[in-house]
């Protein structure tokens, strides 16, 4: 491109110069005629000066025209030579009506012979109009004989007859020229007169003219014709039969040998001198340019192939043919190689193909070779038409039915097609020829089918829009199909997409009948691919048709698996199932099932746990359908899981419904919550239990008291206090279960009573708070008996002050008062009994056993200071029955709470002085506990 | 003192970790309920019992993984067998983990048609896990449970005369451990049993006379050899007292202090 403005540019500049050189040239012709014409008397010689000014315009128009009509041409620009040049004629004609003019007006003048000579060249360089005969003539009439202008005109005019082919006038005209031998042309009108001289079959003069001519040139005196003139003499000693003269000259005098041998030779050889110019032949190399030796001998080859040819030597342009192969050629050189040896080549086609007709269909082998061989050559020498040159190899086989040796060619010739291209588009034809070769060939199956998908590929690959291309997507699509070509397979639907879009409906079949294939060989990772395709959209399947698919895949995944599960091989089970889990290709709801069945293998490994984390990975990737459907299995799972003992993932998998599940299935999810705190309670996970009631009990739009109060319980009997009234605290069961949390909060008193004073102050408190029916008992009796306690203490603190000396009467009246005052204590013992409070009944009763005892050892303790032994002695005596009357009353006490724990079945830890064994139980108490010596039931015959 | 407060809990723990087969029996003969519980079988016993083999008795022998993984296997074949969850249940019991019981107690009973022996019999390990949640009036309703399905087996029975006994229902205990004693008179702890049930009642000759009849080796153990002395020492019999507590194991920390008090309180008397 830039090449290409640079010379538009050039020519441009060039063409300004010229312009304007003549500008200039036609200014100054413009002012000598201004000047000329400021003459007012001019003289002929004048005149004739302003002819000459027009003459020489008519040559500047005459450049500037031919310049211009050559730059249309050369611009593709039609115009005639009449429009072209009509300036140059117009002024020629000006110029030939002044000349005219001139001499008319000057017939004895000097000029007129003159002028008559420029009108003659005028009309044979700018017109053509047949007047330059006419004015030669009247010129040379005009001059004078020994003139120069008359020398001139006469060499004009043989000029005029030698082109004219008047070549006698010419000869008699030229004889006298040449006698000039001072005209440098001299050469130039030797040549001439030898040609006429030949034309009139003066043969040796001819040659003798030109040889003359040749040397002269030579001489450097005379214009330098040689070139033409040893062109001239190769035809001449031909035609005049005098070719051992004409080798002789040219060895001994021709300026350019080479040259002038080569062109001789042709000469020779194309007037069919046979042998004379296979001695020509052989001399030619001795005189290659030893800088043009390589181009030399490609012409000399090149003429020798169409020599032989002219003889019918098929054998040596044979040779010739193989010798160029080896030459290298240059374009011009190579384009004549090109035509000659296609021409052949061509020729031997034909031959061929007539022979092989003709004689039965049987062809001569060595012919076809070398056909092949002409190809071969012309491939190499024609790189660029590589292909076409292959396909003809194709066609001369195809030609005489060979077919199996021309459908590797077809391909070939296809394949550098594709490759380099070519000046023939041999594209459709090889295809052609590989198709119609196929079905001649009568190739295996199995080749066959290699070569179809060969063609069919090619086809569809170089045609995919073609109406055969349509054709041959399903054709290729099956081709692949029954070789299990599956990838390939998928190519061509994708490419028969590409081509038709609108063949959905055929495509989609397509795709159908290899899913099925795939499914046949339970290629499971291919399946999947195609599920993954098809769930992007491809081909606009239902949503019905990639859940059927993945259905399948799914089935012929975990078939494998779950066989290999049930022969045992759990192991290799799971890795399987991990690798589809993992797998990037399979989509979610598959890798959603592996995941899932892993969880179900690790559920049979007792691998509750790692069941668990794979359920967790798998129930995200399903369908809110699928999602439920597993929910069931999950439920029933983690039964299993309880059944198993292992109660931990019993929970979790609850959990794991649950938290899926929470907001969808609030009526469903009672059950599950409640299964999955009774399965933490199992294991006394507290902190489980809580967390799960509290995290999940927004699941569920079920009353959950039920649950509120098994966990209530399980704190309770397992005695976790803090928890417990955490719990009840946080969730206000105080009120939701008053008696309950009232008795538990009493029996926790009693469990810490005199044992822990904080916490028996912290659960008295929490029992008053309740306010349950029994905690009212409770307030109520706690009341008296604290009440009644008081009246111990007061009792006690009022205990017989002997006074010194010892005073019987007062000491009377006190021990009337001490033993009356035990009656009302004892009774008002009774009012807190009344109350039926079991536990302070027992506690009043041990009281009351204290208060006896005390009473009792305080009265036989007493030890008054009295002088008089005896009387002392019966004091003791006397003190000693009473003691022992108020003593036995603590058999009947101790009878009542026997009576009282026996009826009311009274299971009590208070007591302990109210106890038959009390005398033992003071020693330790070895009551044995009941855990320990119970015993299981555990034999079942 | 830290150091002695250690060792003397570690002592303690090791009494109790030792206590719990200490009331096993050599001798068949001596069990009364040996048709009927594994509990008081000691490990020659239960080796060569034809149970040797089942779960339940790994449980006694206090082998409960081995129990579990035997159970685990069993699960598909025993899964609808109330007396599988009752031996489960049963072994998480012996293990004192009382709420895995409880749970799989819950899975027998319902499972176990009602008025069934096999009803009756988890009544009865119902009771065992209500004991140990001290429990005492839950248990008692169990066993009268079992007792009221079936009246034929002598554990429960058993049983609820241990909660009688510890809460001092006595006219109830009485009645059930004479009647157990009919039965089987040579059994250890039903002897044992009247013996304490008398003690309590301040019958040291009555308490005696049982104590007596235990053989000579089972006067070692703690819990009859605490009974028995202090019925001798509160009897006045303070010198074959002396000897009996003298020679009691002393494994036992429930009877440890009144081992120890006892002696002193008899060499006091002595001096």
């Amino acid at each position: 491109m830039k090449f290409i403005l640079i010379c538009l540019l050039f020519n441009s500049i060039v063409a300004y110069a010229n312009e304007g050189r003549w500008k200039v040239l036609l200014d100054l012709i413009k002012q000598e005629e201004k000047t000329i014409s400021m003459v007012k008397r001019k003289n002929s010689g004048l005149k004739y000066r302003l002819f000459e000014l027009k003459t020489e315009r008519i040559k500047i128009w005459q450049k500037q025209e031919n310049e211009q009509y050559m730059n249309k041409s050369t611009q593709g620009i039609k115009i005639s030579r009449a429009k072209a040049f009509s300036k140059t004629r117009s002024l020629y004609r000006e110029a030939m009506r002044y000349g005219l003019k001139l001499i008319q007006s000057h017939p004895k003048s000097s000029i007129v012979p003159a002028t008559y000579y420029t009108l003659a060249l005028n009309s044979r360089d700018y017109a053509q109009d047949n007047k330059q005969y006419r004015f030669l003539k009247k010129a040379i009439k005009h001059s004078p004989r020994n003139s120069d202008i008359n020398y001139y005109a006469r060499t004009s005019l043989a000029e005029y007859y030698y082109n004219n082919k008047k070549y006698k006038r010419a000869v008699n005209l030229y004889k006298e020229i040449v006698k000039n031998k001072q005209d440098e042309w001299y050469t130039k009108n030797l040549y001439n007169y030898g040609w006429c001289l030949l034309k009139t079959h003066k043969f040796d003069i001819a040659i003798n003219t030109l040889e003359e001519a040749y040397r002269l040139s030579a001489s450097g005196n005379y214009i330098n014709f040689q070139d033409q003139i040893i062109v001239g003499l190769t035809s001449f000693y031909v035609i005049g039969k005098q070719i051992q003269r004409g080798k002789d000259f040219i060895l001994n005098e021709a300026e350019n040998k080479y040259e002038a041998l080569n062109k001789f030779t042709r000469k020779v050889a194309n007037k069919g001198h046979y042998e004379e110019s296979l001695e020509l032949i052989d001399l030619i190399p001795n005189y290659f340019d030893k800088k043009k030796e390589k181009e030399q001998l490609a012409d000399l080859t090149l003429f020798q192939f169409d020599f032989y040819k002219q003889f019918n030597q098929k054998k040596k342009m044979f040779k010739m043919a193989k010798e160029l192969n080896k030459i290298a050629l240059t374009n011009d050189q190579k384009e004549d190689a090109i035509r000659k040896l296609s021409t052949e080549v061509g020729d031997q086609q034909q031959i061929l193909k007539q022979s092989y007709d003709k004689h039965g269909q049987v062809y001569e082998v060595a012919l076809l070779n070398k056909i092949n061989t002409y190809f071969d050559i012309l491939s190499n020498i024609d790189k660029k038409n590589k292909s076409k040159y292959i396909y003809y190899k194709a066609e001369s086989h195809y030609a005489v039915q060979e077919f199996k040796l021309a459908l590797p060619l077809y391909k070939s010739s296809l394949e550098y097609y594709i490759k380099t291209s070519g000046d023939l588009d041999i594209r459709r034809k090889a295809m052609d020829g590989i198709f119609s070769c196929i079905e001649f060939s009568k190739l295996s199956k199995k080749l066959e089918k290699v070569e179809l998908e060969y063609a069919y590929l090619k086809h569809i690959q170089i045609w995919p829009g073609t109406k055969r291309s349509q054709v041959i997507y399903p054709k290729l699509f099956s081709l692949y199909l029954s070789q299990n070509k599956l990838d390939k397979t998928q190519e061509t639907i994708d490419m028969y997409i590409k081509g038709f879009k609108a063949d959905k409906a055929k495509q989609q079949e397509l795709f159908t009948v290899q899913l099925d294939q795939i499914i046949k060989l339970k290629n499971a990772d291919l399946l999947a691919d195609k599920v993954n395709l098809l769930s992007s959209g491809y081909l606009g399947f239902s949503q019905k048709d990639v859940l059927k698919t993945e259905k399948i895949l799914a089935r012929m995944l975990f078939n494998k698996y779950q066989e290999l599960n049930k022969k045992g091989e759990s192991k290799l089970a799971l890795n399987g199932y991990k690798k589809i889990f993992f797998s990037e290709k399979y989509p979610r709801a598959i890798k959603a099932d592996a995941a899932f069945n892993m969880g179900i293998i690790f559920i049979d490994l007792y691998e509750s746990k790692n069941a668990i984390k794979w359920f967790e990975r798998a129930l995200p990737l399903f369908t809110k359908k699928e999602k439920t459907k597993r929910r069931i299995y999950l439920e029933k799972i983690s039964l299993r899981a309880s059944l198993l003992q292992d109660l931990l993932n019993a929970a979790q998998i609850k959990k794991l419904v649950l938290k899926e599940f929470c907001k969808e299935t609030p009526k469903e999810n009672y059950l599950t919550f409640k299964q999955a705190i009774t399965f933490d309670l199992a294991n006394d996970y507290i902190a489980k239990t809580l967390h799960t009631y509290n995290e999940y009990k927004k699941c569920t739009n079920q009353n959950i008291s039920e649950i509120k109060e098994q966990i209530l319980d399980h704190l309770f009997i397992n005695s976790h206090e803090s928890k417990m009234v955490s719990f009840i605290n946080e969730n206000s069961l105080q009120k939701e279960f008053k008696e309950k949390v009232g008795k538990y909060y009493e029996q926790l008193y009693w469990k810490y009573r005199n044992i822990n004073k904080n916490l028996e102050f912290q659960y008295e408190s929490r029992v008053r708070r309740v306010n349950c029916k029994s905690c009212k008992l409770f307030v109520k009796t706690k009341k008296e008996f604290r009440k009644f306690n008081k009246k111990i203490t007061k009792y006690k603190d009022g205990y017989i002050r002997l006074s010194t000396p010892f005073n019987p009467n007062k000491f009377n009246v006190q021990l009337n008062k001490r033993i009356s005052s035990l009656s009302p204590l004892l009774k008002s013992g009774e009012r807190v009994i009344g109350n039926s409070h079991p536990e302070f009944s027992i506690l009043v009763f041990e009281k009351m056993i204290e208060i006896i005892d005390l009473s009792s050892k305080e009265i036989a303790n007493l030890d008054p200071h009295i002088e008089d032994l005896n009387f002392l002695a019966q004091f003791k005596k006397q003190m000693q029955l009473v003691s022992g009357n108020i003593s036995t009353q603590k058999v009947a006490i101790r009878k009542r709470v026997d009576d009282l724990v026996q009826s009311n079945n009274l299971y009590t830890k208070q007591q302990k002085k109210t106890h038959f064994a009390h005398e033992v139980l003071q020693v330790s108490d070895i009551r044995n506990p009941a855990s320990s010596m119970v015993s299981t039931l555990d034999i079942q015959e | 003192m830290k150091c002695l407060i250690l060792t003397f809990l570690s002592f303690i723990l090791l009494s109790c970790a030792s206590s719990k087969r200490a009331r096993t029996l050599q001798e068949s003969n001596f069990d009364g309920l040996r048709y009927e519980s594994l509990n008081r079988y000691d490990f020659k016993r239960l080796e060569e019992s034809k149970h040797s083999q089942k779960a339940i008795a790994r449980c006694h022998k206090r082998q409960y993984n081995d129990a579990y993984i035997l159970f685990k296997k069993q699960l598909d074949q025993q899964k609808e067998n109330p007396v599988y969850w009752n031996h489960l249940a049963t072994c998480y019991l012996l293990e004192e983990k009382p709420t895995r019981a409880k749970f799989y107690f819950d899975i027998a009973l319902g499972l176990a048609p009602k008025k069934s022996k096999i009803k009756a019999i988890i009544m009865n390990n119902l009771g065992l896990y209500y004991i140990k949640m001290n429990r005492p009036y839950m248990a008692e309703d169990a066993f009268n449970e079992s007792i009221k399905i079936s009246n034929k087996f002598k554990t429960p029975k058993y049983n609820i005369a241990q909660v009688y006994l510890k809460f001092s229902q006595f006219k109830k205990a009485s009645k059930v451990l004479t009647e157990l004693y009919k039965n089987a008179p040579t059994d250890i702890d039903f002897l044992h049993g009247l013996g304490h049930l008398n003690l309590m009642q301040g019958k040291y000759k009555e308490a005696n006379k049982y104590f007596r009849k235990i053989p000579n080796k089972y006067l070692t153990r703690d819990d009859i050899a605490t009974n028995y002395a202090l019925s001798l020492f509160f009897s006045g019999n303070s010198d074959m007292a002396y000897n009996i507590v003298k020679n009691a194991q002393m494994s036992n920390s429930t009877y440890l202090f009144a081992q120890t008090e006892l002696i002193k309180k008899i060499e006091r008397q002595n001096q």
